[in-house]
């Protein structure tokens, strides 16, 4: 019957996660919202929240009416190769790509209920996602350089070097947990601060090493 | 090249999630860990962390030899087709199969960040699922009994009817924030307490329908 099948292959096959972490940059800001968060911590976001933001015309980031969200821009990497217990030193075998990507979350949310991340940063189309870029084209993914305009201004400007928790750091922390896997995706925190968007904004999210840029994007945020 | 056509299936497949609820069964125990959380809220767990516990020789739950975890058992349901916004009075058309399973939880990374629910319940090993039961099989979801024996002593003892989110309000809930695909599944919560397990356990987990035994299955409890 179908729905057993379908049940046979949840159990057996790779269905690959993405993992964020939270306040990987600034100990210390006069946001809200981040000064309650103490240390770097990780998440889960379902993979249904992609939006590929490579499509010529991507869809729109969608929210609630009422609500605005947080646009965090971030740095991604995906993994390479199945491991669990990956030394630090190893980190680069791990590593199949970077990818400039965005983490929003859910303001109204986030303020009634902080503990229910899922809900917060799982909604469909909220995890952007640019285009692959392989190792040997990122020489140092510690020394980049992150940009978010919203309606033409800027909001965000950061530097990946400002990351608590290095890419080396975080691969090993994940994986003595947990196996990472072929196409796992991580997003290794924004810098601040995002502020909100709301519906009729338009955000526009770049990466540059040094003066060349690598990848950008540009997107709606309109009403669900 | 190898990388890119990965990123490639990671982007434009589908890959399942499993959502969790926090506290979905009242509190009657002095457990100070539950006291501390308000209402249900859900999370994520990932796939990686999936054991088959109907294996013969299935694997074992696997704990850092100083670390303790937490038990939980738990009534599972898989998804049979994608939606958003399911509506509560439809919720039989979007449930394929039930299954029962164990949602567990590492006390040393709760204790550290209760907010780190990445790290506390996505490892490996940390969520077994017994035998796939067709829904057409359970006449009453909210009517099942769950037990768990810890070292063949009665650990938890519960009925899925205490649910304070039953089934179709949990898949309305989540389906509101966020598209439900084939395939998903959903752990409703655990009756409670669980208290704690150790290297060395063994467990026993059984769900009932009446005097009817569903499903059952042993773990043993061993060291990472």
């Amino acid at each position: 019957m179908l729905s057993a099948s379908v049940f046979n292959k949840i159990i057996s096959k790779t269905h690959n996660k993405v993992i964020g972490v939270a306040k990987n940059y600034v100990p210390q800001t006069s946001d809200i919202v981040y000064n309650r968060i103490k240390n770097p911590y990780f998440f889960f976001k379902p993979n249904s929240s992609i939006l590929d933001a490579t499509e010529s015309n991507p869809k729109p980031i969608k929210i609630d009416s009422e609500g605005d969200v947080i646009p965090e821009i971030e740095l991604g990497f995906m993994i390479s190769k199945t491991g669990k217990h990956i030394k630090e030193d190893e980190w680069q075998s791990y590593v199949g790509g970077y990818f400039l990507a965005m983490d929003i979350t859910d303001a109204k949310v986030l303020q009634k209920e902080p503990m229910n991340l899922a809900f917060c940063k799982g909604q469909d189309s909220f995890t952007p996602i640019g285009k692959l870029l392989l190792p040997k084209d990122v020489e140092d993914p510690h020394d980049l350089t992150l940009k978010l305009e919203v309606n033409g201004s800027p909001r965000i400007e950061g530097k990946t070097g400002e990351m608590i928790y290095s890419v080396s750091k975080m691969i090993r922390m994940l994986s003595i947990y947990m196996t990472l896997e072929q196409g796992d995706m991580i997003l290794t925190g924004s810098p601040i601060s995002a502020g909100r968007v709301k519906p009729g904004d338009q955000v526009k999210a770049q990466m540059f090493a040094e003066d060349d840029l690598l990848d950008e994007f540009s997107l709606n945020v309109e009403v669900l | 090249m190898l990388s890119t056509s990965i990123f490639n299936k990671v982007i434009g497949k589908t890959h399942n999630k499993i959502v969790g609820v926090a506290k979905n069964y009242a509190v009657k125990s002095s457990d100070e860990f539950y006291q501390t959380i308000g209402s249900p809220f859900y999370f994520f767990k990932p796939c990686s962390g999936v054991i088959n516990a109907t294996l013969p020789h299935a694997e074992p739950i696997r704990v850092d030899s100083h670390n303790e975890v937490i038990p939980e058992i738990e009534l599972g349901l898989m998804i049979s087709k994608t939606a958003k916004n399911i509506k509560e009075r439809r919720w039989r058309d979007y449930i394929g199969g039930y299954f029962l399973c164990l949602d567990i939880t590492d006390v040393g990374e709760l204790e550290k960040d209760p907010q780190a629910l990445a790290l506390c319940k996505g490892q490996d090993t940390h969520t077994p699922l017994g035998n796939f039961i067709h829904a057409a099989d359970i006449d009453d979801p909210h009517n099942l009994t769950l037990n768990l024996e810890v070292n063949n002593k009665p650990r938890i003892s519960g009925n899925t009817g205490e649910m304070i989110y039953r089934i179709p309000k949990i898949l309305s809930m989540v389906s509101s924030y966020m598209t439900l695909e084939q395939g998903d599944m959903i752990l409703t919560g655990s009756p409670l307490p669980p208290g704690r397990i150790y290297s060395g356990d063994h467990l026993t987990a059984q769900m009932f329908s009446g005097d009817e035994l569903l499903d059952e299955f042993s773990l043993e409890v061993e060291e990472s």
